[in-house]
């Protein structure tokens, strides 16, 4: 257990002011109770001129107890399809994996988390790679496949579940 | 709906073993005469399954009860920690009976056994992370006596199932351990008591963990927030709401980082027993799968150990070495901690605003690369890291050697040129990521492209002296030396402010990457000896003069 408990909500209650005061567009995140602000509920909105435009998808942000020195962890409900997204619905970004050498010597150290970042960024970071998926580091294989070879097929599946998180 | 269809699979499914079992039983008393051939039939053929299947079916029952006994309804955190954990945590169990036991009944009485306890430890500490969380935001809101935090804990069944679970493990695993020697049944049980020892000693750390958190709450933010409001009424000085955060047990770590310490050395030596009564005292066959187990334990074990020292060493440093922030300094950047996003003040000016000494946590710190942190949060920020949040920099230690982009730069002003050009006047040289270093294997190659910039460069430098604010560190000693500089610095460039960044082309040529503009008149090429991880460059070719 981290001795930063306090230094956490402080923080958090800082940067959902923050985002209170001016919220970048397309984004919109806030704890789901005053009571635990160590979980946030996010609503992205997908980039336009990508399958995922016109789509709002809802996803839950998870802080650990000694946030901001260790990265949160974002969980899109339900689940997307994407070659960065698992199949549960959990993100997988450089941004978010935690301090330090990563053991499969993949990304560069600078990659991972810092303090530096904050929510914003990191859901716009999000936002953009939605636009643009890492095949690299892949997490969902059949999304990667998909993505690299029947783009077609992979634009109209997501405009469908768009389309059906829209009630349409 | 849902719940209905389960609960229907539920009733289907218990209804389905009972009603097989009843008939396997029923038609073995009708085939045999005493207990030992009623036995014998049990386990015979397609009896066997059901039979296995009738264990699985009532662990799955005891399962259930004992989790709405103990636990009631479960978080779906708990849930999907459950449903991560569990899959890895099987495998290995299958792999333990790969070894060749062909008691199956016991097997599956075993792995059974086990799946269950492992759930029970997940929910147990998912229960008591919670708890914790719990009381942290109770004692954040506001005041709560040290009675109410014990009384919270002693309340919860979970603490005491934590000790439970402990003592468990270990009878458990003694006891299947102990078999071995009678000779009952050899291997399988010897892996799975194995199994319940790794697990009774993260039990044990977990709880170690929790008592030391117990600890902190009780003695570090009652006890002193007890003392504070007695001194308060005493001396009738105000604290202000920042100083609340300041009660941190500053040790915290070393203990924590101890006990960690402890149980992977713990680890370690149960799987080391474990290879010695496989391999040496009972003389039976190596598990492989447990080699894996034994090296990376006794790896974690290491690195904990040397984090501890790292660890250590830098907060020594940290006093020491770094320089407070002036008022200055803070002016200059941004007076905001990048870690808690709050204001941080120079010694003095926090005198003359608040009237009062400021306390280290909150002290300015100013690292070598010129970021400026708060001590406290720069503290616990190299417990997870060793470089500065900002720009990645290695915070102690030889900083250009730690860094993985090098640029070639042929610019300084070592030597004297020979040719002066008269045109090149109030050209800026604006090319000041210079700093010393060796490389000797583009030496030869660059001499005479050196040469020539070098007559260039020196009269700019000549002629030009605001324009050079060469990096903080040594740009003057390697240059009498040689004239070939190195810079580096992190590839994912987040640069210092006082460093310039030069613009970049990229190049049609196949032999050159880049071409750099070096300033308004010259350009040089560049190339990228290889492109990862560390992005070597450069500089290939004369700067030629633009038009």
């Amino acid at each position: 257990m981290p001795p930063s408990r306090s230094t956490a909500q402080k923080r958090l209650l800082k940067e959902y002011q923050q985002l209170i005061k001016d919220s970048p567009p397309g984004i919109l995140a806030g704890p789901i109770s005053e009571d635990n602000l160590f979980t946030w509920e996010c609503l992205l909105e997908g980039p336009i001129d990508t399958p995922y435009e016109n789509g709002i998808f809802p996803a839950i942000l998870t802080f650990p107890k000694d946030y901001p020195l260790s990265p949160p962890s974002l969980k899109f409900d339900p689940p997307l399809l994407h070659p960065n997204i698992y199949s549960d619905g959990n993100v997988c970004i450089s941004i978010l994996h935690p301090p330090g050498e990563d053991p499969n010597q993949y990304e560069r150290p600078e990659e991972r988390w810092s303090p530096v970042q904050s929510i914003e960024k990191i859901l716009l970071s999000i936002i953009s790679m939605l636009a643009e998926p890492n095949p690299e580091s892949g997490a969902n294989i059949d999304a990667c496949k998909l993505w690299r070879d029947n783009r077609e097929e992979y634009d109209n599946k997501i405009r469908q579940h768009v389309k059906k998180s829209l009630g349409l | 709906m849902l719940i209905n269809r389960t609960l229907q699979y539920a009733i289907g499914y218990s209804t389905l073993s009972i009603g097989l079992l009843s008939w396997s039983i029923y038609d073995s008393l009708s085939k045999s005469f005493n207990s030992t051939m009623l036995l014998v039939e049990l386990t015979d053929g397609i009896k066997l399954g059901i039979l296995i299947n009738f264990i699985v079916f009532s662990y799955l029952v005891i399962f259930k009860l004992l989790q709405i006994l103990i636990f009631g309804s479960l978080r779906i955190i708990e849930l999907e920690h459950i449903v991560e954990r569990l899959p890895l945590f099987a495998i290995n169990l299958f792999l333990n009976l790969a070894t060749g036991e062909n008691n199956i009944i016991l097997n599956v009485f075993l792995i059974g056994m086990a799946m269950i306890f492992k759930v029970f430890h997940i929910i147990m500490i998912d229960r008591l992370d919670f708890l914790n969380l719990v009381i942290i935001n109770k004692l954040n809101d506001g005041e709560m006596s040290l009675s109410q935090v014990l009384k919270y804990f002693a309340s919860s069944i979970n603490f005491w199932l934590n000790i439970v679970f402990i003592i468990f493990d270990f009878y458990i695993a003694e006891f299947l351990v102990y078999d071995v020697f009678q000779g009952i049944n050899s291997i399988s049980c010897l892996l799975f008591g194995f199994q319940f020892a790794v697990q009774g000693v993260e039990a044990l750390t977990y709880f170690a963990k929790l008592l030391l958190g117990i600890y902190e709450i009780i003695f570090y933010r009652i006890r002193k927030g007890e003392r504070r409001n007695e001194e308060e009424e005493e001396n009738g000085v105000n604290y202000d709401s920042d100083d609340e955060i300041e009660i941190i047990w500053e040790n915290k770590p070393y203990y924590s980082k101890g006990i960690e310490i402890i149980s992977a050395i713990l680890t370690s030596i149960s799987y080391m027993c474990f290879i010695y009564l496989l391999t040496i005292h009972s003389g039976l066959s190596l598990p492989l799968s447990m080699l894996q187990g034994t090296y990376s334990s006794l790896r974690k074990a290491w690195i904990q150990i040397s984090q501890l020292l790292q660890f250590i060493e830098s907060s020594k440093r940290l006093d020491s070495q770094l320089l407070n922030a002036t008022s200055e300094d803070l002016i200059n950047s941004d007076n905001l901690c990048i870690i808690c996003r709050e204001d941080m003040h120079s010694i003095e000016e926090y005198m003359r605003i608040f009237k009062k000494l400021q306390s280290p946590r909150k002290l300015a710190k100013k690292l070598q690369c010129g970021h400026i942190l708060h001590m406290g949060c720069l503290k616990e920020w190299l417990e997870r890291s060793d470089s500065c949040p900002l720009c990645r920099r290695k915070v102690f230690g030889n900083d250009l050697n730690s860094e993985n982009v090098q640029v070639q730069d042929p610019m300084t002003n070592a030597h004297p040129g020979d040719e002066r050009i008269p045109g090149e006047q109030e050209e800026e040289n604006n090319v000041n990521i210079v700093a010393p270093g060796e490389q000797q294997q583009f030496q030869r190659g660059l001499r005479e492209i050196g040469n020539s910039l070098e007559n260039i460069s020196n009269q700019n430098n000549a002629q030009d002296n605001q324009s050079t604010t060469p990096t903080p560190t040594e740009n003057t000693e390697g240059s009498s030396s040689n004239q070939y500089q190195t810079i580096k610095l992190p590839s994912s460039a987040l640069l210092p402010p006082d460093w310039i960044i030069l613009p970049l082309e990229k190049s049609q040529d196949q032999n050159i990457d880049y071409k750099v503009k070096i300033s308004n008149y010259h350009q040089a090429d560049l190339k990228f000896i290889n492109k990862e991880p560390s992005r070597d460059i450069q500089v290939y070719n004369t700067p030629e003069r633009l038009s």
